[in-house]
């Protein structure tokens, strides 16, 4: 995305919803609310998704080409009478993905350095 | 994965919010959105009854009111420029210095920063619901509460008058006030007087109100009519919507009777039919025409169903009425004339009572103190709820100075406990102007929702307020919902918050010891929390002023319920059956009653029945029964108003039906003829003043008063055959007065035609067949007010105790407003205070001193509170004390019990935080930070 990297050309840091919807996806296809469901039980009821607010930030996401829509997987289990919008990564999600958790790792090495110096 | 429900159609709430996102957004993902949450609603978070679904639609109403605001944004800046990136522009709390601005130029910042705060707010609060309800609720209230009472105050006091030239005109009225009578109304010959020799005013209209009965309608129909002079609506400035109104060429004797329906009565009878013009009904033995409908207005001196000519009332033809300077029945209005003021008239109206005193001594008996009053008619429609509703507006107002200083202790308390966050924030970078605004967004967010809720409260409330008004003015059909002073209460609480949102200090941005563990927490100085210690004693203060004045009042309630009446209120039904006296000897009339007696003492159930001239604790009917009398051996002192008494007419059992106690000698026999021996029965305390201990049975009194000759009754000494207990007949609330009661057969029946009936079993269970016995002597006989004598003891004091209910509702809301005040005072004071208090514990202090320390310090500001409080409560109680009854306006009791009340809540809402303060351990303190 043309967009996504600020003005000196580093990547921009994603929010941190963006961030674990990516994560969430990484699994395989799966669906709004078992998003939500994910997102709440890594983070331990940190990031807490509201439905429109998931919604909303799925439909960006999928704009930005960051994710895109898909079939219901075979695996999937049976809700009667339910039917999800499901989603996967796309390649360019992977990337942005990789790059922020690249970019976190830098941030904590950083982060350790200056706290283990002496003050 | 549980999917047993997930098929289930969402229930309309769920639809309701789905209807707050944007529809082309519900088209794509309505249906994933509905079945996530009704999947979430199943979330074990959510389902405690009462706090979990509270959370529940908390949760999902905040959400999409934030979202869908979002996305309405999204989706304009989306048209307006494709090239966006979508995800750099998703919200972060506060923004850093150096991100690039949004491509699409200065507007676009400041909206999308402006957005950017909304959201975070939005978000700020949904993690701090309970600060949100409080704040929003008591914004509410008082909001609500300011509109309603001054929407009421707008429509009954201050509006102009729907009269054209309303402001010209006044109102007359003659008074006895030596001997209690405010309203001696005027007889035709005074009139004259004062319309020929007062050159301020420009006319004089008259008005006298009798009850009628109109036949040849579906039902006879009992009506009160206002007979008014040919320029009645010409002088007070009224038209007719349909048809005309009484004009001049229906003045005199041969004219034809009118009537011009009232808006109300055309209405409520008639349903507002305009057929009803030209149709013809009888009345008083002639045929009247309706001609027109008047245009509405506040009826004044009562409410009336008709305006006639006087050639319809047969009263207002006898010559009695004209000629005699006693026959008083008359109301005057009149309107000034283009030069004079009310002084002017004043003056001219004195001279004029001056000159005719001189000259008719025989009817102004000089200690009676008659005297003519002019009133503005605006002033005069509203003096009896002018003291009530400015109480209650003051109430309102207090509440809302509560409320605001609630709402800014509130504020002050939210930024002080974000200092550390807001320290962290300056340190990243973000600028303090950043941060002014972002709190200022979330004061503004929640007034704007304070505000709707208090107009949902107003709008609710005023409903209430105007059957309430209706007690005190006829005017309360004006009351609407006024926009200004809901302007007025939004504007004082947003500038509340918004002023307390600027005063607290704001971190530096060159200043990091916020950050740093070793750091002091605080950053604010003590200024902010002196405001919060004012802010807390003024509330207890003007709390206490309230509860003082509630207080007062539901003392003069306590007072009332505790009065005897002097009659038994149990199972008493009660009525009137105005005799159609047109065209019926007076014998025949006479009969009619006896009749219906018989025939109702009859029925099963009734224990004893009887005839009254008027039903007790209904009050004054407007015009006075209280007639000169002459006690046998008494002299009236020289200078000293004639004695008088309240005259009534009974038939014998009346005390037995109603309970009042035979306190001495018999009761009325059915052998108390016209042509027996006059008798009567007094009460307590006329027996008392007259006869002291001594036994007044066989005493003699004659009725002296020069109106006998209208009812035909001699002036004869009557001899005392008993003594009844006292009964407080004008409502609960009223002054014993002397009584004397007449046996039903010795006075002309024109008097009698009210019912009381006691029963054995509910009273409104008999009156169908009380109906019957009544139309089978007459079909067309109206039977009206319809009422049991303890519905009648409520309504007496009905207005006083809707104004206690008020003005204790509005207390007791300031008195849990204040005690949320002190409490969470206290609490941030405590919470701040962690290291403190460990130090303090691990240099020994023992856990109860440190308890004592807080609950001090919520005592001392209750005491401060209370002491100021005390001062304005003293102001208050001088300016209530004419609504109060048997309470003195400084009521020891009252300002005590209030006090210890007061302070009682003070300690309690001080004990959670002094129990948390007492049981910080050293430990706890050392990592407080």
């Amino acid at each position: 995305m043309a967009t996504s990297t600020s003005t000196d050309g580093a990547p921009k840091p994603l929010t941190p919803a963006t961030f674990h919807i990516l994560l969430s996806l990484t699994r395989g296809a799966i669906h709004g609310y078992e998003i939500k469901r994910m997102v709440e039980e890594r983070t331990r009821g940190a990031v807490l998704l509201g439905a429109g607010t998931l919604y909303a930030g799925l439909r960006r996401m999928a704009k930005d080409g960051l994710i895109q829509q898909t079939e219901a997987p075979a695996d999937a289990p049976a809700e009667p009478g339910a039917r999800w919008r499901f989603y996967e990564l796309t390649p360019h999600g992977g990337e942005a993905l990789e790059a922020e958790i690249g970019r976190l790792e830098a941030d904590l090495e950083a982060a350790r350095a200056a706290v283990r110096r002496p003050v | 994965m549980s999917a047993t429900h997930a098929s289930a159609p969402s229930p309309r709430s769920h639809r309701l919010v789905l209807r707050l996102y944007p529809r082309w957004f519900r088209l794509e993902f309505g249906r994933d959105l509905a079945q996530h949450i009704a999947r979430q609603r199943r979330e074990s978070r959510y389902r405690t009854r009462g706090i979990g679904q509270a959370r529940f639609w908390w949760h999902v109403l905040t959400d999409a009111a934030a979202t869908s605001l979002q996305l309405r944004y999204e989706r304009l800046s989306e048209r307006s420029s494709t090239l966006r990136n979508l995800n750099s522009q998703s919200p972060e709390p506060f923004p850093r210095s150096g991100v690039p601005a949004p491509p699409n130029g200065e507007m676009g910042t400041v909206l999308d920063s402006i957005l950017r705060d909304l959201r975070h707010a939005m978000r700020g609060l949904r993690q701090n619901p309970g600060y949100a309800f409080v704040f929003i609720l008591t914004l509410g209230l008082g909001i609500g509460a300011n509109t309603a009472m001054f929407s009421a105050v707008n429509g009954v006091l201050l509006r102009p008058l729907p009269h054209e030239d309303g402001e010209r005109l006044v109102y007359l009225r003659h008074s006895a006030r030596a001997i209690n009578v405010e309203n001696t109304l005027f007889s035709v010959p005074e009139i004259d007087d004062y319309r020929q020799g007062s050159p301020s005013l420009a006319a004089v209209a008259e008005f006298s109100a009798l009850n009628f009965t109109m036949l040849g309608l579906d039902t006879p129909r009992r009506v009160r009519a206002g007979i008014v002079t040919g320029n009645y609506f010409e002088v007070m400035g009224l038209s007719s919507t349909l048809g005309r109104t009484i004009g001049r060429e229906d003045d005199g004797k041969e004219a034809s009777a009118v009537i011009v329906l009232s808006d109300a009565y055309w209405r409520q009878a008639f349903g507002a039919d305009p057929e009803i013009v030209g149709k013809a009904v009888e009345m008083n033995g002639r045929i009247a025409t309706f001609v027109g409908v008047a245009e509405p207005a506040p009826p004044y001196p009562e409410r009336t169903d008709i305006y006639v000519n006087l050639a319809t009332s047969p009263h207002h033809l006898e010559a009695s009425m004209e000629d005699d300077r006693l026959h008083r029945m008359t109301e005057v209005f009149a309107k000034l004339s283009a030069t004079a003021t009310v002084d002017s008239v004043r003056a001219e109206v004195d001279a004029i009572s001056d000159r005719i005193h001189a000259d008719y001594p025989e009817s102004y008996d000089p200690a009676a103190g008659f005297g003519v009053s002019v009133t503005p008619l605006k002033t005069q429609l509203t003096s009896r709820a002018r003291p009530t509703f400015l109480l209650l507006l003051g109430t309102a107002f207090l509440v809302l100075v509560i409320a605001c200083a609630n709402l800014a202790n509130l504020t002050l308390t939210r930024v002080l406990r974000r200092d550390h966050e807001l320290s962290i924030r300056v340190s990243l970078g973000g600028s303090r102007a950043t941060l002014r605004r972002a709190l200022l967004i979330e004061s503004l967010l929640l007034a704007l929702a304070g505000a709707a809720v208090g107009l949902v409260i107003a709008s609710t409330g005023l409903g209430l307020l105007v059957s309430f008004a209706e007690r005190f003015t006829s005017r309360a059909s004006e009351i609407s919902l006024d926009a200004s002073v809901f302007g007025f209460a939004l504007l004082a609480a947003v500038g509340a918050s918004v002023f307390f949102t600027l005063l607290p200090p704001l971190p530096n941005g060159d200043r990091l010891g916020g950050v740093l563990p070793s750091g002091a927490r605080t950053t604010s100085g003590s200024g902010a929390r002196h405001a919060q210690r004012v802010l807390v004693v003024a509330q207890i203060a003007v709390s206490f002023v309230l509860l003082i004045g509630a207080g007062l009042l539901v003392r003069t309630m306590w007072h009332l319920n505790q009065v005897d009446p002097g009659f038994d209120e149990a199972q008493v039904l009660t009525m009137s059956i105005p005799a159609n006296t047109a065209g019926k000897a007076p014998a025949d009339i006479e009969a009619q009653y006896l009749s219906i007696l018989d025939g109702v003492e009859a029925l099963p159930g009734v224990e004893g029945a009887a005839l009254t001239s008027s039903i007790p604790l209904t009050g004054s009917t407007g015009f006075t029964t209280q007639f000169e009398m002459d006690v046998d051996g008494h002299e009236p002192t020289s200078g000293a108003p004639k004695p008088r008494a309240d005259f009534r007419v009974v038939t014998p059992g009346y005390f037995e039906s109603m309970g009042i106690e035979l306190m001495e000698g018999r009761d009325f026999v059915t052998t108390d003829l016209a042509d027996s021996q006059g008798v009567v029965i007094i009460n307590a305390t006329m027996a008392k003043d007259y006869f002291g201990d001594r036994s007044a049975i066989g005493e003699r009194i004659a009725w002296t008063d020069n109106v006998m000759r209208f009812i035909s009754m001699s002036k004869d000494f009557r001899t005392v055959v008993g003594v009844v207990a006292d009964t407080r007949d004008a409502g609960l609330d009223a002054e014993i007065v002397h009584t004397m009661y007449n046996p039903y057969r010795q006075v002309t029946p024109s008097f009698t035609g009210s019912l009381v009936i006691r029963t054995t079993a509910n009273p409104e269970g008999l009156m169908p067949q009380v109906r019957d016995v009544v139309h089978a002597h007459d079909p067309n006989q109206p039977i009206v007010n319809v009422a049991t004598i303890a519905d009648l003891g409520d309504d007496s004091v009905a207005p006083r105790r809707l104004n206690a209910m008020l003005l204790a509702a509005f207390a007791t809301l300031a008195l849990v407003i204040s005690a949320v005040g002190i409490g969470g005072v206290l609490a941030f004071s405590v919470g701040s205070r962690t290291k403190e208090f460990g130090v303090r514990s691990a240099l020994g202090a023992a856990p109860h001193q440190v308890w004592q320390g807080v609950v001090a310090e919520g005592a001392r500001l209750a005491s401060l509170g209370v002491a100021l409080g005390g001062l304005g409560a003293v102001f208050l109680a001088r300016f209530m004390a004419g609504l109060l009854v048997g309470v003195p306006a400084l009521d020891p009791l009252t300002f005590a019990a209030v006090g210890i009340l007061l302070g009682g809540v003070a300690i309690a809402a001080a004990w959670l935080p002094a129990w948390r303060a007492a049981s910080v351990s050293p430990m706890e303190a050392i990592s407080a930070d």
